[in-house]
């Protein structure tokens, strides 16, 4: 069973294949070397892979057989992390192009150690600010439920 | 073209104006929407308004004056409903943020 909370990076060899497209990848695969951050847990790119979250080893295998991505960390991440990336996720899905900001803030306070629930309010007042008031209320709302489940 | 304080005032004006211009359009890619979004449209087009009114400002003494008045008076008018933008803007802000 692949742990979708691991990270992994892309290598040299998975940089140039992205140029290159030496090996016959399928888009799933070519679109999750694309985007693997080294930050994210592989969880997160279920969706720009074009599969189910426990389809993702199917999908990750032949990456990590060639050598184009590697383990950067795995095994459960810290719960304050995994809320982070989730509610990044929830971000990038609610404000898609626009995100930018939220998840920058996000990102900031995970990262400053802040109370994760305060800086899911001071995005949501930010994007309610700056990017749609409706969405703004609808990340609110879902990234309070995530929280408290 | 006599070099004095109103013709070196008119300059100014002109020129805090094209950067106020430039500064509207530059933060428009961070401000999609939402309740700043709202309001920046209209400062673009004002600014723009007030940019291309300030630039007859160099030529006030070549112009009649009853064509001088209209402009002035739309300058006022203009004037009057961008502060009325901005004192909605910030009331807005301060909403949200003290909510």
């Amino acid at each position: 069973m692949t742990d979708l909370h691991a990270i992994y990076a892309r290598t040299e060899a998975g940089l140039q294949e992205i140029k290159a497209r030496a090996f016959d990848l399928t888009r799933g695969q070519r679109n999750l070397l694309i985007v693997i951050d080294g930050k994210s847990a592989l969880g997160s790119f279920a969706k720009m892979a074009g599969c189910e979250p426990e389809q993702m080893g199917e999908v990750l295998a032949p990456l990590v057989e060639h050598g184009l991505i590697a383990l950067v960390a795995g095994g459960p991440l810290p719960a304050e992390t995994f809320a982070a990336q989730t509610l990044i996720a929830l971000a990038e899905r609610v404000f898609e192009k626009r995100a930018g900001p939220v998840v920058l803030k996000l990102e900031k306070a995970v990262g400053s150690g802040a109370d994760l629930l305060t800086a899911v309010e001071s995005a949501a007042k930010l994007a309610k600010l700056t990017i749609d008031e409706s969405k703004a209320r609808d990340f609110l709302a879902e990234a309070r439920r995530l929280m408290s489940a | 073209m006599q070099l004095d304080m109103i013709t070196i005032l008119g300059f100014g004006a002109v020129l805090i104006m094209l950067i106020n211009l430039f500064q509207v359009i530059s933060l428009k890619s961070q401000i999609t929407g939402g309740v700043v979004g709202k309001s920046w449209n209209v400062m673009i087009i004002l600014v723009v308004l007030f940019a291309a009114g300030y630039m007859i400002l160099p030529f006030l003494a070549t112009m009649p004056v009853e064509t001088l008045r209209s402009i002035v008076s739309l300058i006022l008018f203009f004037g009057a409903i961008y502060v009325l933008v901005t004192i909605r803007l910030i009331y807005g802000i301060i909403r949200e943020l003290s909510s």
